[in-house]
């Protein structure tokens, strides 16, 4: 990642625009993703960060449309680049329409946090392997094995024949993480979704399994959507990163810059709750005061002000910010760099 | 698999023989050995028995044994399919039990069957139309069906039945049909007796198993992996079909080996009702007339066909679950 990715400059695979996800329940709305844009480029990662229940998982789910009841997209725009150039609105699809399932595992690929739990206990890898292949290629049943055979293989799981008549309780956490991907890569997506794919993991294979995905994406050249809470997985993973706070985005732009020069309150003091190697041990963590709202109960203004260092009474509980450029590569969504 | 079936084999086994402990003991519970009670009752009836007559048949049926002989007789004349003589009936118990035990058998796996066909669909529809008014409907009956008792709907079930059709419902074959020899006819005279009690044996299971796939369906279909089947694009009616009512099945099965005994013994009310030749019906009149080796026979074959069907549903189980078929390997 020393240089800039060719792909950041090229036309967005997935453009995401206004795109608003709720959740009707009994007790009433939940804006779960509350009028979210970013881009995806090809041959790049984009990482969106933030704590639990800021609506990046159902962002995610979203661009599939396979938010569960009684979550439904309300309004946006999830624009779509084929590989033909064409620019499709999937939105416009119905969720169970053909053209939909045909995005779904073929175009667009989605991996998931908890490996363990992802997978059908009652049926043995090869069989859910396989039901991708039938769904998304035209290939026979022997093409269809020894392909998955070969997926297997590439993401590193040692005796993959075998493995293909084996049930999911015999993989480790590890190993059905990367046939996980395996899954989601053998019918060569150009956009991987991964729904923070290392979290149930512990630390030297979430390394193994970002080094895997970086693989994945430079033999394949495909685009990734890495979703996490782990801004050092942020840092070793993505090219640009989106920050939400309770449904919305409140920074954007390239990796180095946010690390560089955070510029939302809420980025910076996430950046200085990460322990450092320079700190001394005895120094206590900062910490974001506070804890996130409930969605129901939604701060007036801007979400986070009853949490921000440089709350503005009168301003940040008033009116609620746009997301605007501060330079030629970040956005934020902050009064202290509006005109006012 | 090898491992799993022999343990649920030797597993079985082991209940059946407690099984036949237990009948045995009841047999021997009255007061007095039943030649006491066959001479009382001859001697009601006016036929007078002399002492060496009743010395003779304690000694032919090993009443001075110590128990534990008396009970390896009495199982190893039952094995060899002697199973006492029935004084109410006054006929041997195998005569009495017959037919009887096979029309039993035929109308608990009816039963079974009946729950499965019904209870699975509208479960599923249930859980995947959640609160919808197919919903509402299928919870209303359910709860009708587990409300009522199976004697008052089969009254009323054969009354409507009798009045609307003019097809008498009660017993399982038709006058004609009785002692007749096996034919097609027979058969279908059989079928249509059946559907009634059936329908009424498995009400109460059905009303439960409905409500069970609903629960257990609505717990899977929240589940990890069946958003990562809808994300690899297909149809929700196929997910639904291959992942969780997969998984929701199993408690269904396991429950199926539940439900088992009160359809047995439910049978045995409805066939009075009913006038069913089950050996439910014979189990009720042995008890009031201290049939012992009526009654012992009921038990027992009772108690054995529960667990016939309880390693059924217990292979069944370990056929379609793998997690349960591989754990010994």
């Amino acid at each position: 990642m020393s240089e800039k990715p060719a792909g950041l400059d090229a036309e967005p695979v997935i453009s995401v625009r206004d795109l608003e996800t709720h959740f009707f329940t009994d007790e009433g709305i939940v804006r779960a993703v509350d009028g979210v844009n970013f881009d995806v480029h090809p041959g790049t990662t984009m990482g969106i960060v933030g704590e639990s229940g800021c609506g990046k998982s159902i962002t995610a789910k979203s661009i599939l449309q396979i938010v569960e009841a009684p979550g439904r997209i309300v309004n946006g725009e999830i624009n779509y680049r084929r590989g033909s150039g064409e620019t499709v609105n999937l939105l416009n699809y119905e969720s169970g329409s053909g053209n939909m399932r045909a995005i779904r595992g073929g175009d667009i690929s989605m991996i998931f946090q908890e490996p363990m739990t992802s997978f059908s206990g009652l049926h043995t890898f090869g069989n859910q392997i396989d039901e991708a292949l039938r769904l998304h290629t035209n290939l026979a049943k022997q093409e269809r094995f020894d392909l998955a055979v070969d997926w297997l293989a590439r993401v590193g799981i040692p005796n993959p024949v075998q493995r293909m008549h084996e049930y999911p309780f015999r993989f480790s956490g590890g190993q059905l993480q990367r046939a996980m991907i395996a899954m989601a890569m053998c019918t060569n997506p150009r956009v991987l979704i991964a729904d923070e794919p290392t979290t149930a993991l512990d630390v030297t294979t979430q390394a193994q399994i970002l080094d895997l995905l970086q693989r994945m994406q430079e033999e394949n050249d495909m685009a990734i959507l890495f979703i996490t809470h782990d801004l050092g997985v942020i840092s070793e993973i993505a090219d640009e990163v989106t920050v939400m706070y309770l449904g919305k985005v409140v920074e954007s732009g390239p990796v180095f810059s946010f690390f560089d020069e955070p510029k939302h309150p809420y980025s910076r003091a996430l950046q200085t709750s990460i322990p450092s190697m320079f700190t001394s041990s005895r120094e206590r963590l900062p910490s974001i005061s506070g804890s996130i709202p409930h969605p129901q109960n939604r701060p007036s203004g801007c979400a986070f002000h009853p949490r921000c260092q440089s709350f503005m009474e009168g301003t940040c509980d008033v009116g609620e910010p746009e997301l605007v450029s501060v330079n030629e590569e970040q956005e934020v969504s902050c009064f202290l760099y509006e005109e006012r | 698999m090898l491992a799993f079936f022999v343990r649920r084999v030797i597993y079985a086994i082991i209940a059946m023989w407690a099984v036949s402990v237990i009948s045995f003991v009841i047999i021997n519970l009255p007061a007095g050995d039943f030649v006491t009670t066959y001479i009382a009752t001859q001697l009601a009836t006016g036929n007078l028995i002399l002492e060496d007559e009743a010395e003779s048949l304690r000694e032919f049926y090993g009443l001075n044994d110590p128990v534990y002989v008396q009970y390896a007789k009495w199982m190893t004349r039952i094995l060899q399919g002697q199973l006492g003589f029935s004084f109410e009936f006054e006929a041997p118990v195998r005569t009495v039990l017959g037919m009887n035990l096979l029309n039993t058998v035929l109308l608990g796996a009816g039963a079974v069957l009946f729950i499965w066909t019904v209870a699975i669909p509208i479960g599923i529809y249930s859980a995947v139309k959640q609160y919808s008014p197919g919903d509402y409907i299928a919870t209303f009956f359910g709860f009708l069906g587990l409300g009522i008792p199976d004697f008052l709907i089969a009254l009323v079930m054969a009354w409507v039945i009798f009045d609307t059709t003019g097809f008498l419902a009660t017993d399982l074959y038709s006058a004609g049909y009785r002692t007749a020899p096996w034919s097609l006819a027979k058969i279908w005279d059989l079928a249509k007796h059946l559907v009634l009690p059936v329908v009424i044996l498995g009400t109460a299971g059905t009303a439960t198993l409905v409500r069970i796939t609903r629960a257990n369906l609505l717990d899977e279909l929240k589940k990890p992996y069946v958003t990562t089947a809808r994300a690899k694009g297909l149809t929700e009616w196929q997910i639904i079909m291959k992942y969780p009512v997969r998984y929701a099945l199993n408690p269904v099965i396991s429950l199926t080996a539940y439900i088992l005994p009160f359809i047995i013994s439910g049978s045995v009310v409805l066939s009075y009702v009913l006038d069913l030749p089950t050996i439910g019906r014979d189990f009720l009149r042995a008890l009031t007339a201290q049939d012992i080796y009526l009654s012992g026979a009921v038990i027992l074959f009772s108690g054995w066909l529960t667990i016939i069907g309880t390693f059924g549903s217990d292979l069944l189980l370990a056929w379609v679950d793998p997690r349960i078929r591989l754990e010994e390997d």
